[in-house]
Parts: C-alpha cells; structure tokens; sequence
C-alpha cells in the first residue's frame, strides 16, 4: 500500500518544520474518516459487530441474568425457555451469561495479544527500517523470519505449552507470534517513508533520530499497521478458542467460548444449543473484525477496493 | 536456478539456526524445573535426577543446546520421556496420517478455491459473485472446531454417510480411509479455500485490467481464451505463494483437526505430548513442523521464480 495515498487522519509530523513539510498523514480528519468507514457497507457492518461484542462484554455483569459460574446440576441441559433466553449447560449454568462474559476473555486476548504484538514488532520495524543495512537489522529480521518459519498455532501451542495453559500465558504466546508480521510491515513502509523531502527536511534542521523516527516516520507508517490490527484480533480470538477448546488456554470454571465449545460437544445430540451459542459467538465477533479489517483497508486504499 | 537454490540454502542457515534456538528453549520457558514439571511433584529424587541427567539438566545452558543440536543434526530428536519411544520414531510413524490430511485439504481447497475465483472475477457484479465472495469472506471467519462440530452432527450423526471420528490406514481399506478423512480435510481446508478464492478473484480482477489483455481482447480473441490463455497464468503467481503459506496453516490446524477426529497425526502426538508434559516429544514436532514448512515455502518460491519469467533472483 502507498503511503501517499492514504489520507488516514493522523497526528504527528511537522511541528516547527511549517506546513512545507508537513507529511501527508495530516490530510483528512478523524471525523471524514469514521464518515467514510461507516458509510462503507463491510465496514459499517464490521464496526457495528464489533461495538455490539465490546458493549456486551464489558456490561457483561450488567446484561448477563445469572452468574456464569453459578452451578445448579438439576437445572442441567434444559432447552432455551424464558427463563434461561439460551437455556443451560450440563452443569446448570445459563448459557447466555457464560456467552455474554465469555466475550471478556475473547476480546481481552484479542486487544492485548495484539497490543503486545504491536508494540514490540513496531518498535523492531522502526528499528530495522531506519538502521537499515546494520547489524542490528540483520538481527531483528533474522530473528522475525525464524518466529515466521513456524506455523502461527504451532508456535502458540508450543508456548502455552512452556509458560502454562491460562488466560495471560494464552495472550503472551499469542502476542508473540503475532509480532514479525508488524515487524515487517512497519520496516517496509519505514524504508519507503524514509527517503522523503520530510524527513530529510527534519534531519537537515537537526532533528535527533529518536524525533524523526517518533513524530515523523511513525505518524505515516501507521495506515497499514491499523488494517493489519483489526485482523490481528479476529486471528488472535481464532487463536485463543482454539487454545481454550484444547484445554490450553482459558481454564474452567472461567468462561470461555473455545471451552464451551469443547465442553459442549459430548451434548451434541442432547443440546446443540451449547455448540451453537458459542460457536456463533466466536464465528460473528471474528467476522466483524474481519469486516472491519477489509473495510478500513478499502477506505485507505481505493485501489483495492474491489479485492 | 540451481545458483539460486543454492543461495536460498545458504540463506536458510542463520534461520534454522535461530529456529533450533526457539525450539531448544521452549523447555527452558518452563516455570521451575523442567524435570519435576514433566514428572510430577511425586516423583522420587533418583528418577529426577535420572531424567535431569537423561536431558541434559545438569549441563550449563550453552552446553545442553550444543549437545541437542549436534544430536538433532545426526537425526536424533532425543526419546519420549512416557514411553522412551525414539521422538523422530514417533514423528514418522504419525506422518502419514497428517500428510495425507493436510494434502487432501488442500486439494479440496483448491478444486472449490480456483474454479469459484475464477467465476467470480469473470462475473464480477452478478449473483455468483456476490454469493462466491460471501462464502469466502464467511468461511475466513468460521473457526474450524465449530465447523467439524457442525459437519459431524449434519453428515455423521444425522445423515449417517460418514463416521464422525476415527482412522483407517489406506492399506487396510481405502475406501474407509478416504471416508474418514473427508470431513477432516473439508475442515481442515475451508478457511484456506476461503483466502485463496478471495486472492485468486482480485488477483484475477487486477490482471484483466492490464493493457497486455486490452490488446489481447481488441485482436478479436475469445474471452475464455484471454483468460485461460493470456490471464490466469500470470493471476497465478500470487496465489501460489499464498498456497505455501497456506501450508503453515494446515499444519496448525491439523492439531485441531486431527484432536476433534481422534487421527493419530503428528498434530495430536504434539497435543498429547503437551498433556503429558513430554517436552522432547513437544520439541521434536515443533521442529519437524517448521522445517517441513520451511521447506515447502523454499519449493514454492523456487516455483515462483521459474513461473515469473520478470523476476530474477541473481
């Protein structure tokens, strides 16, 4: 994606430089962006999915009818009534609830793995993409290539298997793996923004490394990082129920939709409800980070709209 | 081209290096003793010190990796600390079943993926398109446990044309074999079908564009022919790069899959190595599963610059 062509309202750029220099991540503003996103169907769509899963999550204790943990075993397996909207688990336990607070896992992994990843693998790309050609790229991208030699949930699995199946260890392996992808991202748009009259305006008034890298280049590498979050999430949710239904990540009797679905599933024939409601959980809440994702993608980029 | 191989080689060396490296400490992430988690905190002190001895505990860091890695270097993975089976043993004994799982799903995903991008691209706007690029954009986000849930409960348990879990070797009865793994690979591949006909479709759209198929529709060629002939080959190059990828996925995805079928794959060896807390078997997977990726998107990008005449690898 060209930088240059994106109009992503950021900040940064160039203060005390004058508007001569100012870079082009400074066209637009945010309230023209989140205009033109909602008014993009996918990601209108995505957006809502997205705030609908986040809202239920976090007033989960407000919105949820019944405790998720709350075991009544002779109240087990009963079909949805209006009493229990989804009915209960084998355990006694409303369905709903467990869904409603089994979003806070699914969405904390997602945000903070992600978090994470950024984080670190923006800093390695800023790192790699302005020193490049030193040693110290060499190392970092070196190191990024043999993390990206294993395959994402292998390497997941592997971690978890090290650190210890719970929620936090779940989000660091995922965290993780998912840091050579924004390494990389953000080393090839450093080494396409570096080069500009900008920046070589801000190095020639003195500007110190740490200035360029902060208020000039990051700024305007940070379209594509965005694009690639929202779908970092969607794969980072993947990732955690499929670590929770392996028994690897969130451990009972905390709520979560990958172990439901395990759980679930030995009452296939008896109650599908305790596949289906999880399940699509997981299903509409990556979808509409996935959404999101190619939305904010096609709002960026106009060339790619039809992909 | 052989130049080039050879540079890609040499290339993979410091990345090998620092996969053996990941591999090496996955044990050393471990809380504690590594010996006494595998153990258990019952365990008498002369088996942890045996099985400390056995891996090498004892031993600074530098000289345990050093060890290892001349170990794994001669083929030797170490022993399954439950069984004591030789881990390479184990690895090769549960390959075929993920070879044939993995191969199988990228074939089902290939034969829905191509065919669907290709009429999609073709029929850009119609009613095709919009339920192809549905489909795709669905199936990228269904997670595959769910998706086996629902096939075994449609197919297996309702329908009753496929058995829900289990393995027949395709020695034994081939017939029963594929039949096994049908539900399994159409797991297994659906999401890779999904990205891959999403691709095929733009990568198509974006060729079509090209001057090269103006001039080759203006001198009155036949459509099919501009894209079959003049389009899709040079449409292809994205895609097969996302195929090798793909396979990373596949790969972990298998340890899904083949947990939800009850396959005896190398995928759930690793899962029950993590259960049962043997490392060099965790290890051995791990490093196995990478090279064989690894490998894969080495023959793919050697693929890659024999199709693409414009690239040139010096």
């Amino acid at each position: 994606m060209a930088i240059e062509e994106t109009e992503l309202p950021l900040r940064g750029g160039g203060a005390g430089l004058g508007a001569l220099f100012r870079p082009p991540a400074q066209r637009g503003s945010a309230g023209e962006f989140f205009a033109r996103l909602i008014r993009t169907r996918l990601a209108g769509v995505g957006l809502a999915i997205v705030i609908v899963f986040a809202f239920s999550a976090i007033l989960a204790p407000l919105l949820a009818p019944y405790s998720p943990t709350k075991q009544q075993i002779t109240n087990g397996l009963k079909p949805p009534s209006a009493e229990h909207l989804l009915g209960t688990d084998e355990l006694g336990r409303d369905l709903l609830s467990r869904i409603l607070y089994g979003g806070q896992a699914s969405l904390q992994v997602g945000f903070i793995a992600v978090g994470i990843a950024l984080l670190v693998g923006v800093t390695l790309g800023l790192i790699a993409g302005y020193w490049s050609n030193s040693w110290l790229e060499a190392i970092i991208m070196r190191t990024m290539d043999a993390l990206l030699a294993f395959p994402a949930l292998v390497l997941a699995l592997a971690l978890v298997a090290a650190l210890g199946p719970n929620l936090q260890d779940a989000i660091i392996a995922i965290g993780i793996v998912g840091i050579p992808a924004y390494a990389r991202l953000t080393r090839g748009q450093v080494l396409s923004v570096r080069e500009r009259d900008y920046i070589e305006a801000a190095r020639t008034v003195g500007a110190t490394d740490f200035r360029i890298i902060f208020r000039h280049i990051l700024p305007n590498v940070t379209a594509p990082l965005i694009v690639q979050s929202s779908l970092g999430i969607a794969f980072a949710i993947l990732a955690e129920a499929g670590l929770s239904f392996l028994g690897l990540g969130v451990q009972p009797p905390i709520p979560s939709w990958g172990e439901m679905l395990n759980a679930g599933r030995g009452y296939l024939q008896i109650d599908p409800w305790l596949i289906i409601g999880p399940g699509m959980a997981i299903f509409l809440c990556v979808l509409g980070f996935n959404f999101l994702g190619d939305g904010i993608r096609d709002v960026l980029d106009p060339r790619l709209r039809n992909s | 081209m052989g130049r080039y191989i050879l540079q890609r080689l040499i290339s993979m060396i410091p990345v090998l290096f620092l996969v053996s490296l990941v591999v090496f400490f996955i044990v050393h992430l471990t809380p504690g003793d590594p010996a006494l988690v595998m153990l258990g905190e019952e365990v008498n002190p002369a088996s942890l010190a045996a099985l400390r001895h056995e891996m090498g505990l004892d031993q600074p860091i530098p000289v345990q990796y050093v060890t290892w890695l001349s170990n794994v270097l001669r083929g030797d993975l170490g022993h399954s600390v439950q069984n004591h089976q030789p881990v390479l043993e184990a690895i090769l004994q549960r390959l075929p079943v993920t070879a044939e799982l993995t191969l199988l799903a990228m074939i089902i995903s290939l034969v829905i993926a191509i065919p669907t991008g290709i009429l999609s691209a073709t029929r850009r706007g119609s009613r095709s398109d919009l339920i192809s690029t549905t489909f795709a954009l669905l199936g990228v986000s269904m997670p595959s446990f769910f998706l086996a849930i629902l096939l075994i409960f449609i197919f297996s348990l309702d329908l009753r044309w496929l058995p829900p879990i289990g393995f027949t070797p395709i020695l034994e009865d081939p017939i029963a074999n594929v039949k096994g793994l049908i539900l399994p690979a159409i797991t297994l591949g659906a999401a890779t079908a999904a990205i891959i006909a999403r691709l095929t479709r733009s990568s198509l759209l974006e060729i079509l564009q090209l001057e090269y198929i103006r001039t080759a529709r203006a001198k009155g060629l036949a459509e099919r022919w501009v894209i079959y002939g003049h389009a899709l080959k040079n449409a292809m190059i994205p895609v097969i790069t996302i195929i090798g990828l793909q396979v990373g996925a596949l790969l972990g995805g298998a340890i899904i899959t083949e947990t939800i079928f009850v396959l005896p794959g190398v995928g759930r060896l690793a899962v029950d190595a993590i259960f049962t807390r043997d490392f060099p078997v965790l290890q051995g997977v791990v490093l196995f599963l990478s090279l064989v990726y690894l490998f894969v998107n080495l023959t793919v990008d050697v693929l890659y610059a024999y199709l693409d005449p414009r690239i040139h690898y010096g």
